[in-house]
């Protein structure tokens, strides 16, 4: 994220990142998928009914290399899977591309 | 039933791609070998096609000086904590690049990694690598149920 004007705010697992989340309505989430108390996908349905957030971009970044992850989150209202390890720059194009998505209000571009 | 084995040459693969990508060190596979000394390890257990779970395990010496890699930051300033995080992110990343190279048609579901109890030198460990030098320093070891 460097060079990037952007604040980050951490969550120790999807719990604690609805409570961040419905606190300070961020523009973009990154989740991981495997996590305690709450899982990313739990995460992402979370975000997605409610309706403060429900159109909040999310980005799943996980180990699960299943090829059927990808759908199933996206299915779920993720905007794009990544799997780990991902480069930064992979990383970057993914979150502008995100970001344009919610910008211009026609949804992101999925990788 | 037989005892499912994943080939040395995949997890030595994986290894080497997840440690050049993220740390941007060499990982040398050595085969089965001890780490000498106390380690940091961590476990990741799976299920879904097969059951089972992956342990990896650093010297010290490498789990903070791979987390200063990542977090661009002096080996010094590293707490412990950091380092265990580092350990466990990376049995969870293993654990699913091995994973998806061995089987990748399978689905597998994985537990939240967490800290193993690994007895230093006396259990060898199934793929050792070294990251400076020839001397063992980061393991990996797969056990199915």
């Amino acid at each position: 994220m460097t060079g990037m004007d952007v604040h980050i705010y951490e969550a120790g697992n999807g719990r604690e990142a609805t409570v961040v989340a419905a606190s300070i309505r961020p523009h973009l989430v990154i989740t991981d998928l495997n996590m305690p108390e709450m899982s990313g996908s739990e995460l992402v349905s979370w975000l997605h009914a409610d309706p403060c957030l429900k159109d909040t971009p999310v980005l799943v970044l996980s180990a699960d290399q299943g090829k059927s992850r990808p759908r199933e989150l996206i299915g779920a209202g993720a905007v794009a899977y990544l799997t780990k390890p991902a480069t930064p720059e992979v990383l970057r194009r993914s979150l502008v591309a995100a970001m344009a998505g919610r910008a211009s209000d026609g949804g992101a571009e999925f990788e | 039933m037989p005892k499912e084995v994943i080939p040395a040459e995949q997890v030595a693969n994986a290894v080497g791609q997840i440690v050049e990508s993220m740390y941007f060190r060499e990982a040398n596979y050595l085969g089965t070998a001890q780490l000498a000394g106390p380690v940091v390890a961590a476990s990741v257990a799976f299920g879904g096609t097969v059951n089972g779970s992956f342990c990896v395990a650093l010297s010290p010496r490498i789990a903070r000086e791979l987390t200063a890699d990542f977090l661009v930051a002096e080996p010094d300033d590293i707490s412990g904590e950091q380092a265990v995080f580092t350990v466990r992110e990376l049995a969870n990343i293993v654990c699913g690049t091995v994973l998806a190279a061995w089987n990748p048609t399978a689905t597998f579901d994985f537990d939240t990694p967490r800290d193993a109890d690994r007895t230093a030198p006396v259990e060898s460990f199934q793929y050792a690598f070294a990251l400076d030098g020839a001397r063992p320093e980061m393991a990996v070891d797969i056990s199915f149920a």
